[in-house]
């Protein structure tokens, strides 16, 4: 068990929370969790991704931290894990329109190999702060820092001899910057650096500065037109290389709110991108013009049109676009929402490899609810992308279905059946799949102070590939005298790829823990 | 070293103005600006359009409504006095640091009808309000996301979304989100709940990472690049994110080869093949190769070999334009770098 500066600080900052509480007059409240995991594997523990981040061990964490001041001040912290290398710390304290500040720390990893041998660690730590010195001015900063770190498999499914390659980064990027806001209107100004420093090669390490203005505001006397805007500059550089890649984005958009609730959205988007490794130039330019028409509560359409031209002096291809989307709610009973859409993007100077392209997009989602016993609802999506000078296509349909039902005096059950189809067409070896998931949950009423919380996914893919995944999650709660309580949980996972030998998982799990809930 | 680092930032940025500059049309008469018919008719038209919006507008007012003092309302509602004390929604008179105007009547206009019959009916919660009713309340002090989001369609507002069903006017965090967990956003979107319990999926079930890590919806998302969605994935992924020397097209968004960028080789929430793919193995390669001599050239011999045997760097490369592994040539023996017939960039 290794306790990092991070958890040493969380902890820290929660006891003298908590010792400082007398000094202090408010409230607050909690959970403290503390027991262990025991896992039990075997097979494969590389395939099955939901168990990459359970770890044996001794377990503690406080849940849901909160304590209040009667002058607003609020400190909160949620720390889970923070004995296990899966930890997820979060701690903040703000007070509302004045401060806040606030600290996260986050580690999760990766396998690759059967054994676990090959794996990376993901290590995320961060913080902000946000100040307001006067009434309409806001300043704000912060800092993120992602490390990865082992040893990751590059090559593709099946082969005999994978390629094993190394990670060990830091990334760091820190930004600054301050908002105005006054009546409706805000103007935002940021700066971004961020730093990109590999271990195991400094022909990666890069740096980049971002510089942000944007704004949004509507237009005095004509409050029905509101305008935003903004212009964005990055600069990105490898430093061993001279590689660099700048990127100039401009941005205007209008939205103008006519009476009987009709609604017309215009947007701007102009970008370019050079890059001085092959001295290209790229403009992207986006129009895009949409009129929305609502009835209340009851409905809504909306409709619009896309274009957009891409240049880079060799080439250019312009794509032209259609959207629609609507929705109607009857007596917050009847829910039908849909959209569609379709862009077809044609290589109008020079030629590409890709070619020219076709788009299209449609949902359509229905649900039926009643306050009393829950909902039901469906939904169909599906995709098309074809490439007729490349001659490939995809299509992609999915529908799903849900049902919710809930009852003051049983408790909750949640039923849900998705299916997925893709289907690739490719300039060789065409790809096909189907995907069924079905998943389940129940959370009945508490009876004599025993909860229960019960559920299952079950997962089969079929056509070009043969997998079959199953989980169930069991968790018993025993509440005892003086806001403690005990809890049992209980995971099994299962893993079968039938079209690879040996290429399977199972596992068990169980945590047992107590549990205080704390007041202060 | 931030303001030396300001400074060359600086010094960076004038270097790139001249780039504005760039001509890509000749004109035949300088210093007579060219209009083609049909961009004279749009300005034309343009301008009609503007002046009919103009004068077709009445001139709008914000709704006021009956005095109502807070007092009056926290005779019954007791509870809501304590609960919004240390919230960004506190009552004014609640603190002494005033910096907006906030009542019971702000968020809960029409509120006569619920003095002279205090049930539930008659109660005007913003929560059961819909569409610009509601809007027109939370955005006396907020603005509305699809009013700050520039770029794409913010699909909560343009389906009737409320406010309310994200955020807990109530509440405590700075967000105001009812959670910020993944379940909650996975409560309505159950199509993409089943998306995790594919293959391969990004760990938000897990909480690793959240919903909001990728999903942002103000304007103050990181657009780096012209329209690139891939801007998200490079927060985290930096390693695959360039710049390259030698770019992998399909990876960048703003190229003319690119497509949706990331996503066009990988399905964000869960896959059925490893790495989140959209195609296993060589497949995904073939959406867009197939450089037939791979699998007939001397007798064969590469025809099984998965295509990242030798292109290595499929996100791009300093080292070679098709992406092949620097090591290469030692490990296929050498014999086709030193017989002349092969480099690293042919």
């Amino acid at each position: 068990m290794r306790l990092t500066k991070l958890v040493v600080l969380s902890l820290v900052t929660v006891v003298v929370a908590i010792l400082a509480t007398p000094a202090v007059s408010g409230e607050g409240s909690g959970l403290a969790r503390l027991g262990y995991i025991y896992t039990d594997e075997m097979g494969n523990v590389a395939v099955n991704q939901e168990t990459f981040n359970i770890y044996e061990g001794g377990n503690f964490s406080i849940e849901d931290f909160l304590y209040t001041t009667d002058s607003g001040l609020r400190f909160r912290a949620d720390l889970r894990a923070i004995t296990l290398e899966n930890r997820n710390l979060t701690l903040s304290a703000a007070k509302s329109k004045l401060f806040s500040i606030s600290a996260y720390g986050n580690k999760y990893q990766r396998i690759y190999e059967s054994a676990g041998k090959d794996a990376t660690k993901r290590e995320m730590l961060g913080g902000r702060v946000s100040v307001s010195p006067v009434r309409y001015v806001k300043f704000f900063g912060g800092f993120d820092r992602t490390n990865k770190s082992g040893e990751n498999r590059l090559v593709f499914d099946g082969t005999t001899d994978p390629v094993v390659l190394t990670s060990d980064y830091a990334h760091r990027s820190f930004d600054i910057g301050a908002e105005g806001f006054y009546r409706g209107t805000n103007l935002r100004v940021e700066y971004k650096t961020l730093e990109f420093e590999d271990e195991t090669g400094a022909l990666n390490d890069r740096e980049a500065d971002v510089v942000r203005l944007s704004g949004t505001s509507p237009v005095p006397r004509l409050k029905w037109i509101v305008l935003s805007g903004g212009y964005n500059y990055r600069q990105d550089e490898v430093g061993e290389n001279g590689v660099e890649l700048g990127t100039n984005l401009g941005w205007g958009a209008a939205r103008v709110y006519f009476p009987r609730q009709f609604t017309v959205d215009y947007r701007f988007v102009f970008g370019r991108t050079l890059h001085n490794g092959t001295n290209i130039e790229t403009d992207n330019v986006f129009n895009t013009v949409a009129v929305s028409k609502r009835w209340n509560r009851h409905g809504g359409v909306r409709v619009g049109y896309e274009s957009r031209i891409a240049d880079d002096l060799i080439d250019r291809s312009e794509s032209n676009g259609f959207l629609f989307n609507g929705w109607y709610n009857y007596a917050n009973r009847l829910f039908v929402r849909g959209s569609a859409g379709i862009r077809n993007e044609d290589v109008v100077t020079g030629s590409t490899l890709l070619g020219d392209e076709d788009f299209t997009r449609y949902q359509l989602t229905v649900k039926l609810a009643d306050k009393r016993l829950g909902d039901i609802s469906a939904r169909y999506q599906g995709r098309t992308r074809t490439r007729d000078d490349l001659g490939t296509r995809v299509d992609y349909n999915g529908f799903s279905a849900q049902l919710n039902l809930s009852r003051e005096k049983y408790g909750q059950l949640s039923v849900s059946y998705s299916y997925y189809l893709g289907e690739f067409e490719n300039l060789v070896d065409d790809f096909e799949f189907s995907d069924h998931v079905l998943t389940g949950m129940v959370t009945p009423v508490s009876y004599k102070s025993v909860t229960v919380k019960a559920g299952c996914t079950f997962y089969r893919s079929r056509r070009d590939l043969d997998i079959e995944k199953f989980s169930l999650n069991l968790g018993v709660r025993y509440d005892l005298p003086r806001d403690f309580g005990v809890e049992a949980r209980y995971w099994a996972f299962n893993y079968d790829d039938f079209q690879v030998a040996d290429d399977f998982y199972s596992a068990n799990m169980v945590e047992l823990d107590l549990l205080k809930d704390f007041s202060l | 070293m931030f303001r030396r680092k300001m400074l060359k930032f600086v010094v960076r940025f004038d270097n790139l103005a001249p780039s504005f500059s760039r001509q890509k049309s000749t004109n035949p008469m300088p210093g007579v600006i060219m209009r083609s018919p049909n961009a004279r008719a749009l300005s034309t038209a343009s301008l009609i359009c503007l002046a009919i919006l103009l004068l077709a507008l009445p001139s709008t007012t914000l709704t006021q409504d009956a005095d109502v003092d807070d007092e009056t309302c926290l005779d019954c509602h007791e509870d809501y006095d304590k609960s919004l004390a240390a919230t960004p929604h506190r009552l004014s008179f609640q603190t002494e640091n005033l910096r907006t105007e906030l009542r019971c009547v702000s968020c809960h206009p029409k509120s006569e009808a619920h003095l002279d019959d205090p049930s539930e009916e008659t109660m005007a919660s913003p929560a059961e309000l819909g569409g610009r009713e509601l809007l027109d309340i939370c955005t006396q002090c907020h603005k509305a996301h699809d009013e700050l989001d520039n770029y794409g369609y913010d699909a909560h507002s343009t389906e009737d979304v409320n406010c309310t069903e994200c955020h807990a006017v109530h509440g405590y965090d700075a967000s105001l989100l009812l959670d910020d967990d993944a379940e909650f956003c996975l409560k309505c979107h159950t199509a993409t709940r089943t998306q995790f319990a594919r293959r391969s999926n990004h760990p938000v079930l897990q909480q690793n990472i959240t919903c909001l890590n990728c999903h942002r919806f103000t304007v103050r998302q990181d657009h780096t690049i012209a329209y690139d969605l891939s801007s998200h994935c490079r927060d985290c992924h930096p390693e695959q994110g360039g710049p390259f020397l030698y770019e992998h097209e399909a990876v960048n968004a703003y190229s003319l080869e690119g497509g949706t960028g990331c996503s066009d080789c990988h399905e964000p929430h869960g896959s059925a093949n490893n790495r989140l793919l959209r195609q296993p193995g060589n497949q995904i390669c073939a959406q867009c190769h197939f450089p037939a001599g791979h699998r007939t050239a001397h007798g064969g011999i590469w025809a099984d070999r998965p295509c990242q045997f030798c292109h290595i760097d499929t996100h791009g490369s300093f080292v070679s334009n098709l992406y092949l592994d620097p090591d290469l040539p030692a490990k296929v023996g050498g014999v086709c770098y030193n017989s002349g017939c092969h480099s690293l960039n042919r």
